[in-house]
């Protein structure tokens, strides 16, 4: 695609316009009070500068929080989730070990838990010390404010400031007025049908809301970086997408791990786009951001963060600005102080500073606990929403207590020795393993790390090993990116009997349609490689950040192919950090561009109409065809994969009418349909559970809860 | 939220905060309801539906590629409600270990749906000879009543 014909002008390269009206009435506002004014204004035009961008990026985010704060309810949806919980409650009161519970009947055997000479401790710290501060908030709200009515109002004065941004972006005061007004209705509904929630909830809530503001991060990071390179439109429309048209909106309030992923994939991304061509100290500065991110990332999953940083530095060095000493010294030190708390907490919990809870859990060794599947996740399933069906919340189907499950592994097809960290289970290990001799302790650090160095090396040859297997095999490709249905046992990994034989495993099509406007991309790359047989070269920041977009793309694919299909993923929910650089990918396509561009009317009339009459006409027909939750998905599925035709062949067959009208109801189709299967699937499909209470029902906004009840599909 | 923004915008956000505050720990007003529970009492109910003398096993669509057992809506007319009891409903198949069940706290006469999501079979599974058990409780602390227990047979369709 050519790039240069229709590149609007994003200023100076490498430097975000400035918004001149950028927090001025948050400025004026702070300048009229009693606080020092210069300072407090500066620090919070950077602050506000540093995190959003713009006044746009803010609004985006700000909309982005409404959105998945609407369809948020407050529970467990897989199991692996209580250990998180837990370890949050715990560390809250100031401790790693786990020695409450508020989030299980009692402490054993569970996913993500493991246990240290008798000690038991969760896993994904990093994600606990994240939403720590979201518990403090929290726990002084709730000190003035009932907690319901906490959420329900932080979400209403959500909507003004976001009134208020829209209103000064579109230069109109109605805007600001009609949508308080509509807060504060919102505000009055869940006032008049607020329901109560369970004592002892705060950490689950903490823990949500991180994933939550992550993923709203997620939109912000892709708006400012497709800013840099197409200016605004596009860079909203991308961030937009994210969180409407894409699985992120459905796993934002599922504190798993993966939004978490898909948020330093993309800041990772945006810091590499930011210091390419930038020698200077922002450049360093920028990248050594992204090692950071990638670094601390490790507290959580250190697999993951291991092929990301493997990545990021393989491109990042092969494309940097600056090979200069210091900057390498300032990347090197801050990369390594990044590491500090992964030492720290694996020191802490298992006495090896390499050995983390995700390695513990795997039974002890690298091998395993390296292993993607470690997460639990092929056991602890979420399920048809079987709502108040008592004999479902108690089934192994369902999100609850069931910690027998947890050393049952459906997923060992493949029948190799790392499938077996897919149990999730407790596992033991003892503070010694890897570091117990204490007459020489260099010797001793020295044989731990190169014993780490050689498991790690032992595992990445035998993964890609089986990848490259995977990938020779066309129907588990098939049913992994393509078409679902009923899976074939002798394909997947799939456990259908966890799933009540219901075929709620979507595949990435189905799942983000949108995903399929890259049928452009073999074009470019063949354009490439021509191009760079003729010496021009991969040297703009754009195609470079295109091939660490890439690049983290196909190696995320690949290395969890060999687990891939498989149940409890609802959304192929591994890949999940794969789908905003698919956005990303689609956005850098110059056909959506233009017709984002040129005709905005009819990506935003295609988008509006397909979401308002399309979700009328799936709710009116699934009403009458009654479902069963596996039917319901894979109706979505369906229309999923023919809206992604469509996609498909507005952008491949361009060439043939280059009607830009076309081109955006054609991308707007899979946008709007995955929209609408994001709402029924968040509101209506699935059951979460709740410590003490048997009913799935806990939105946070009521009102929805009262809307989701009227609606007559999928009944319980 | 600018200070320099229209009225409407300060007050909406003062009358938010307002009432958030009243609903803190230290105020007597209850705006956040504990969801219906089950309490005594008891309730007059009669069936409406199901009626027919069979379940219906058909195959799923879509792609599913299994059988369902479509369990029916349970429909009742409640004629006098006393208390908070509930109307419960269970179908079971034993042949087919399926045990399923729901239940809804009844609040007020007239119509009230229990209803029972579909069931998935294991694909190859021979529903013949197959029955399936409905009951119908109304239920509360203080005891329990069965409205109905009906055995009907499974079939394909």
């Amino acid at each position: 695609m050519n790039e240069k014909r229709d590149e609007p002008s994003t200023g100076k390269q490498g430097a975000e316009s400035p918004d001149s009206g950028w927090w001025q009435s948050t400025v004026r506002g702070v300048d009229r009070g009693t606080i020092s004014t210069g300072q407090t204004a500066k620090w919070v035009r950077g602050l506000g500068r540093l995190l959003f961008g713009d006044r746009l990026g803010l609004s985006l985010f700000l909309g982005a929080v409404l959105w998945l704060g609407a369809l948020w309810r407050v529970g467990i949806f897989i199991q692996d989730t209580v250990a998180v919980a837990n370890a949050l409650a715990n560390v809250a009161e100031g401790r790693l070990a786990l020695v409450d519970s508020p989030y299980s009947l009692f402490l054993g055997p569970q996913p993500g838990i493991v246990e240290v000479d008798g000690t038991l401790y969760g896993r994904n710290y990093g994600h606990v010390l994240l939403a720590l501060p979201l518990l403090w908030l929290l726990q002084a709200g709730t000190a003035l404010v009932g907690t319901k009515l906490l959420l329900a109002g932080a979400w209403s004065l959500a909507l003004v400031a976001f009134a208020t941004q829209a209103g000064t972006l579109t230069g109109r005061h109605e805007v600001r007025t009609v949508l308080s007004g509509v807060a504060l209705l919102v505000f009055g509904g869940n006032l008049a049908t607020a329901s109560a929630l369970p004592d002892g909830v705060l950490a689950l809530i903490a823990l949500q809301l991180s994933t939550l503001f992550v993923a709203a991060f997620i939109a912000v990071f892709l708006y400012r970086l497709l800013r840099r390179f197409h200016g605004r439109s596009v860079g909203l429309a991308a961030g937009l997408a994210v969180v409407l048209a894409t699985p992120v909106g459905f796993w934002a309030t599922i504190p798993k791990r993966h939004v978490l992923t898909a948020g330093v994939a993309v800041l990772a991304l945006y810091l590499f786009a930011v210091s390419r061509n930038q020698p200077d100290r922002r450049g360093t500065l920028a990248r050594g951001g992204a090692y950071v991110a990638l670094g601390l990332f490790t507290t959580v999953h250190p697999f993951e963060a291991f092929f990301l940083f493997v990545v990021f530095a393989v491109l990042d060095f092969a494309t940097a600005p600056t090979y200069s000493v210091r900057s390498l010294v300032v990347i090197g030190v801050l990369f390594a102080l990044s590491l500090v708390p992964f030492f720290v907490l694996n020191t802490l919990i298992s006495g090896n500073p390499l050995q983390s809870p995700r390695i513990l859990s795997g039974s002890g060794g690298i091998e395993f606990g390296f292993d993607p599947a470690s997460d639990g996740g092929g056991t602890t399933e979420p399920t048809p929403d079987a709502g108040t069906d008592p004999s479902s919340i108690n089934s192994p189907g369902n999100a609850t207590e069931t910690p027998g499950n947890a050393t049952t592994t459906p997923g060992n097809a493949t029948g190799t020795a790392t499938d077996r960290a897919g149990n999730g289970g407790t596992a033991t290990a003892t503070p010694s393993d890897g570091g117990e001799s204490g007459a020489n302790p260099l010797m001793a650090l020295l044989a731990t790390v190169v014993g780490f160095l050689g498991s790690l090396l032992a595992f990445v040859g035998d993964l890609v090993d089986r990848s490259v297997a995977a990938l020779t095999q066309p129907r588990r490709l098939y049913h992994t990116f393509v078409r679902s249905g009923q899976i074939p046992s002798e394909v997947s990994t799939i456990s259908m009997n966890v799933n009540d034989y219901e075929a709620i495993e979507l595949t990435l099509l189905e799942s983000l349609p949108l995903a399929a406007a890259l049928v452009w991309l073999p074009v470019a790359a063949l354009r490439r490689v021509r191009e760079r047989v003729a010496g021009a070269g991969i040297t703009t920041p754009r195609r470079q950040t295109d091939l660490l977009a890439a690049g983290f793309a196909v190696v995320f694919a690949f290395i969890y192919l060999p687990r891939l299909p498989l149940h409890s993923q609802i959304t192929v929910r591994y890949i999940l950090p794969v789908m905003p650089l698919l956005v990303y990918g689609v956005a850098r396509c110059s056909v959506v561009r233009r017709a984002l561009r040129d005709s905005p009317q009819w990506v935003i009339g295609g988008y509006l109409v397909t979401v308002v009459a399309g979700g009328l006409a799936v709710t009116a027909a699934l009403s009458v065809l009654d479902p069963a939750i596996g039917e319901a998905m894979q109706f979505h599925a369906l229309v999923g994969l023919a809206t992604a035709g469509a996609a498909a062949l507005v952008v491949g067959g361009w060439p043939l009418y280059e009607d830009t009208r076309v081109a955006a109801v054609g991308l707007a189709l899979p946008a709007g349909a995955t929209t609408v299967f994001l709402l029924l699937a968040k509101i209506e499909y699935f059951a979460y559970r709740l410590p003490g209470d048997d009913s799935p029902q806990a939105f946070v906004l009521d009102v929805v809860r009262v809307f989701a009840e009227l609606l007559p599909i999928v009944h319980t | 939220m600018s200070s320099d923004g229209p009225p409407v915008v300060r007050v909406v956000v003062a009358a938010i905060v307002l009432v958030m505050l009243l609903s803190g720990p230290g105020s007597s007003i209850e705006f956040a309801k504990d969801r219906a529970s089950l309490g005594d009492g008891t309730a007059s109910v009669t069936v409406v539906e199901p009626t027919e003398d069979h379940v219906r096993v058909t195959d799923g669509r879509f792609g599913t590629n299994v059988s369902y057992v479509r369990i029916p809506d349970l429909i009742v007319d409640v004629e006098q409600v006393d208390g908070r009891p509930r109307v419960f409903y269970q179908v079971t198949v034993p042949e087919l270990d399926i045990r399923k069940q729901n239940d809804e706290i009844v609040r007020s006469t007239g119509r009230l749906r229990v209803a029972i999501s579909d069931r998935a079979l294991q694909p190859g599974t021979d529903v013949t000879g197959a029955e399936a058990r409905l009951v119908v409780r109304v239920q509360s602390y203080t005891g329990g009543t069965v409205v109905m227990n009906r055995t009907v047979e499974l079939r394909r369709e």
